[in-house]
């Protein structure tokens, strides 16, 4: 299945994943209405984790054995058979955030809402997640692991 | 106390209507141009420390950033001009002498503008490069005046040759020392050199264990500090180069800042920590063209004869003379760097005022060699400033055996030359040594634009010799009847040795 | 391995030397060496040179742990950039003496001409040490950035054993004099001092060395007869420029 791998030493801190994560997962699709409109309703799927000088962008990493899914009370945290990718099915979550305490990545997080779990869905439909694609230095890269 | 006499050179225009907060401008700006206010939500730019960059340009989502050069500050005057009211403004409030980096910008004439090249017709039919063989392989180092083969049904040549650099295109990586660059840079430039076929000069800097690997591509440096420099420097690389001048600071050394010393830079060069790198003006052992001739052999000793062994000169006055004595002091080849070579700092009245156009030293020196018939015994590789395969091939045809480029590498490792390089706050992540900064350049995507940009050149110099008629580089080297000049006097014409457009 | 080097070139010399290391040659006596350069250019460790006759410019540059001794004058640029070994000079010697050196060590019977130890650097384990018998000339250790140079003035000798513009451009590093050294000799960049224990036993073991070499009595050198002389800054010209 595809991947993101995370190369650390190339990230440059600055943020361009998670502004292309926000507009790919808005309505308008259109980078100024994302922001302008629709920005408090979004939590991007990475997040720029920063230290000093050092710095990387994180996202679920879709672990093949993910505590999420285990974790999981609703089964609202379910793999995508086609894709591999581990999404949340926002119908099923009731917002116990176990799946949240189970990460050990850290990457999911509490929707806008407040109400049920968000996180990276590998960007299903496009062939390059959108943080991938728009990092300027990539240091995220897409990669196939070869598993189906 | 606040400078209120210096002013801002750039100002920043935001487009409200674009900008979305986004906050990538602010974590950029190496300068602290632009900040972000918590309170009113809002980014503001503080145009004053903007150097001119264009990183936040560059990676604004939105394109809402436009950097503009401040106009109309003066009152219009062709001699006062705002750079030199400006130059004064700050030699006024901290004394000391004005530094700056990249290669002078003066709006003096660029004679490669004033050459225009042939293109075969009718009689001499051209060639197409993508269907015939063109040979652009190019070997640097002292040739034989003539060639001894063993007679017999298969001749044997018994003529010994020197050792030669073997180049898959005429162009190489000019001198960058790691130190003035950082490390990702000039690993770059090694890897980019090696995939290519041709070589880069790792300059005063040493040879950084990292690029060890790919030594066999790399031109090691000799210069007056000596830094880095030992046996098994000398040894581990392709050639030689003795650095007598630079184009951008004929006949002064250079000075790295003790701040910009890292513990990097302290290994690699064999200084302690934090110390200034300092490189005196002349080689201390060599006073005289003899002393050269005396450094050449040392070398030569100390790598056994396997190694072309160069010299690298500034252009400057009488360069014609110097040149032939660097080549009868032994030099294999002989690196000239006109006065619009780069550097990562000099003094502005040097860079902007001292040593002479390149086209003119080349011109110059081809002809005195070729007079004096020891044009063979070095090959001429000449530097300051080419930019773009057009200026390689004119260069070529005024006597040149290889070119190399400095600022053309940089600029496509994402250089916009803003001329700040003398401060390591390079945005880019070439000029720098700091840690934030020198993350942004991935040697990955480095090397992958420098190889982009030689193969380009290496295409455009074939088609252009294809339109020539000509296949190989060879009947391109100092062929100045494929050059004419256009808008230039007679003496400059003869001093080129090139006829006029239309004769 | 004896060679005679009468009538042979320097590169003649200098090849049939670089063979027989690589064949595992480790001792060489040279004799009639007039003038040859490049003696011991590059050589490392394990090998050893007795020079009878007096070597050309350029001894020993670039040398890499090799050792020599001279036995005779040696003349310009001994141990040019070299990174480690040792030579002997039982005589005098030229100008710029240890040029750029790294490592290693000098010792010269008598005299040595002007710019000795220019720029000579120390880095890690690396420290390079020159020994000057008797007197040097000026721009003694010009632009020094690390090592030692020491001055034992063994003669005696009236006047100051050094010129002028000593150390000027000093960045690193120590020089000792035994003798009088006036304010107008120095470079900008030097401070003098008396030497102190801790330096004293640095000193007293080099001149120990020294005193091995030529056969002389280390009792004749007493601390006192000393000054130190030291840079100021390691960033002497940190203030130059505007930014």
């Amino acid at each position: 299945m595809k991947r993101i791998r995370i190369c650390e030493e190339h990230c440059i801190g600055c943020g361009l994943c998670e502004v292309h994560c926000v507009v790919q997962h808005s309505r308008s699709r259109n980078i100024i209405r994302a922001f302008r409109e629709e920005r408090d309703g979004i939590v991007p799927g990475v997040k720029v984790e920063r230290d000093g000088h050092l710095s990387f962008a994180l996202q679920c990493r879709h672990c093949e054995d993910a505590p999420c899914i285990e974790a999981c009370m609703t089964g609202a945290m379910h793999r995508d058979p086609e894709t591999g990718a581990v999404l949340c099915d926002t119908e099923r979550c009731v917002g116990c955030w176990m799946c949240i305490m189970a990460c050990p990545a850290g990457a999911v997080q509490r929707g806008a809402s407040g109400k049920v779990a968000s996180k990276c869905d590998l960007c299903i439909g496009e062939d390059v997640p959108v943080c991938v694609a728009n990092c300027p230095n990539e240091a995220l890269v897409l990669e196939d692991d070869g598993d189906d | 106390m606040p400078e209120w006499l210096t002013q801002a050179e750039f100002v920043i225009e935001r487009d409200p209507e674009r900008c979305i907060q986004c906050k990538v401008c602010v974590r950029q700006c190496a300068n602290e141009v632009h900040r972000f206010d918590a309170e009113l939500g809002e980014v503001f730019s503080d145009s004053d420390k903007c150097v001119g960059c264009h990183r936040c340009v560059s990676l604004c989502p939105t394109n809402a950033l436009s950097v503009r050069q401040v106009e109309l500050d003066f009152r219009s005057n062709a001699n006062w001009t705002p750079q030199a009211i400006r130059n004064i403004y700050k030699q006024a409030e901290q004394g000391g002498v004005l530094l700056t980096g990249m290669g002078n910008p003066e709006p003096l004439p660029v004679y490669w503008d004033r050459m225009l090249l042939n293109a075969s017709q009718v009689t001499n039919p051209s060639i197409d490069p993508l269907r015939e063989p063109m040979e652009l392989l190019t070997y640097l180092g002292a040739k034989p005046t003539r060639l001894k083969y063993e007679g017999g049904d298969e001749p044997r040549l018994e003529t010994e040759l020197g050792p030669q650099l073997e180049l898959q295109v005429p162009v190489m990586f000019s001198t960058m020392s790691y130190g003035s660059i950082s490390y990702n840079a000039s690993l770059a430039l090694a890897r980019a050199a090696s995939e290519v076929g041709t070589y880069a000069n790792t300059g005063e800097g040493g040879l950084h264990a990292g690029i060890r690997p790919f030594a066999k591509n790399m031109i090691v440096q000799v210069a007056s500090g000596r830094f880095g420099v030992d046996a098994d420097y000398l040894n581990a690389a392709a050639a030689v180069e003795i650095k007598i001048g630079q184009g951008a600071k004929p006949g002064i050394g250079g000075h790295l800042p003790g701040e910009k010393v890292t513990a990097e830079i302290s290994a690699t060069r064999m200084i302690p920590l934090g110390t200034d790198a300092i490189s005196p003006a002349p080689h201390h052992d060599i006073y005289s063209i003899e002393d050269l001739r005396q450094l050449i052999y040392a070398i030569k000793e100390t790598t056994r004869y396997r190694k072309p062994v160069g010299v690298k000169i500034a252009a400057v006055h009488h360069i014609a003379a110097i040149a032939s004595g660097a080549v009868r002091a032994g030099a294999d080849f002989v690196a000239i760097d006109g006065y619009r070579g780069g550097t990562g700092a000099a003094p502005t009245m040097i860079r902007n005022n001292v040593g002479i156009p390149i086209e003119f030293a080349l011109a110059a020196v081809d002809a005195r060699l070729r007079e004096e018939g020891i044009r063979q015994d070095a090959s001429l590789v000449v530097a300051g400033s080419f930019r773009c395969a057009a200026d390689v091939v004119k260069a070529i045809a005024l006597g040149a055996d290889a070119c190399y480029i400095g600022t053309g590498a940089l600029v496509a490792m994402g250089c916009h030359l803003c001329q700040k390089c003398y401060t390591g706050r390079c945005n880019w992540g070439i000029a720098t040594q700091d840690p934030y900064l020198t993350r942004r350049l991935n040697p990955n995507i480095a090397v992958r634009r420098l190889v982009n940009l030689l193969e380009s050149w290496r295409h455009e110099i074939k088609e252009i010799m294809g339109g020539m008629g000509i296949n190989a580089v060879e009947s391109l080297r100092g062929n100045r009847d494929h050059l004419r000049g256009i808008g230039l006097t007679d003496r400059e014409l003869n001093a080129l040795g090139i006829q006029m457009a239309g004769e | 391995m004896r060679i005679d080097a009468e009538g042979l070139h320097y590169r003649e010399l200098n090849e049939q030397i670089n063979r027989a290391v690589e064949e595992g040659e480790t001792q060489f006596v040279l004799d009639h060496v007039l003038g040859h350069r490049y003696i011991g250019a590059g050589i490392g460790a394990g090998v050893s040179f007795d020079i009878n006759g007096i070597p050309g410019n350029d001894l020993a540059a670039f040398m890499n742990g090799a050792e020599i001794t001279v036995n005779c004058n040696a003349q310009d640029g001994v141990a040019n950039t070299m990174n480690a070994g040792k030579i002997v000079v039982h005589g005098d010697a030229g100008d710029i003496l240890g040029h750029s050196m790294r490592g290693g060590m000098i010792l010269v019977r008598g005299l040595v001409g002007y710019r000795c130890g220019i720029h000579c650097k120390a880095y890690g384990e690396r420290m390079p040490i020159m020994v000057v018998g008797t007197t040097a000339g000026d721009y003694l250790g010009e632009y020094m950035a690390g090592g030692m140079i020491v001055v034992l003035n063994r003669d005696d000798e009236q006047g100051s054993p050094v010129g002028r513009y000593c150390g000027t451009g000093m960045h690193g590093g120590s020089i000792f004099i035994r003798g009088a050294v006036e304010d107008h000799q120095l470079g900008a960049e030097v401070a003098v001092e008396p030497v102190n224990d801790v330096a004293w036993k640095t000193l007293q073991a080099v001149i120990a060395q020294y005193c091995g070499a030529f056969d002389l009595d280390p009792g004749r050198f007493a601390a006192e007869d000393f000054v130190r002389l030291y840079p100021w800054s390691s960033r002497p010209y940190g203030k130059l420029y505007a930014y």
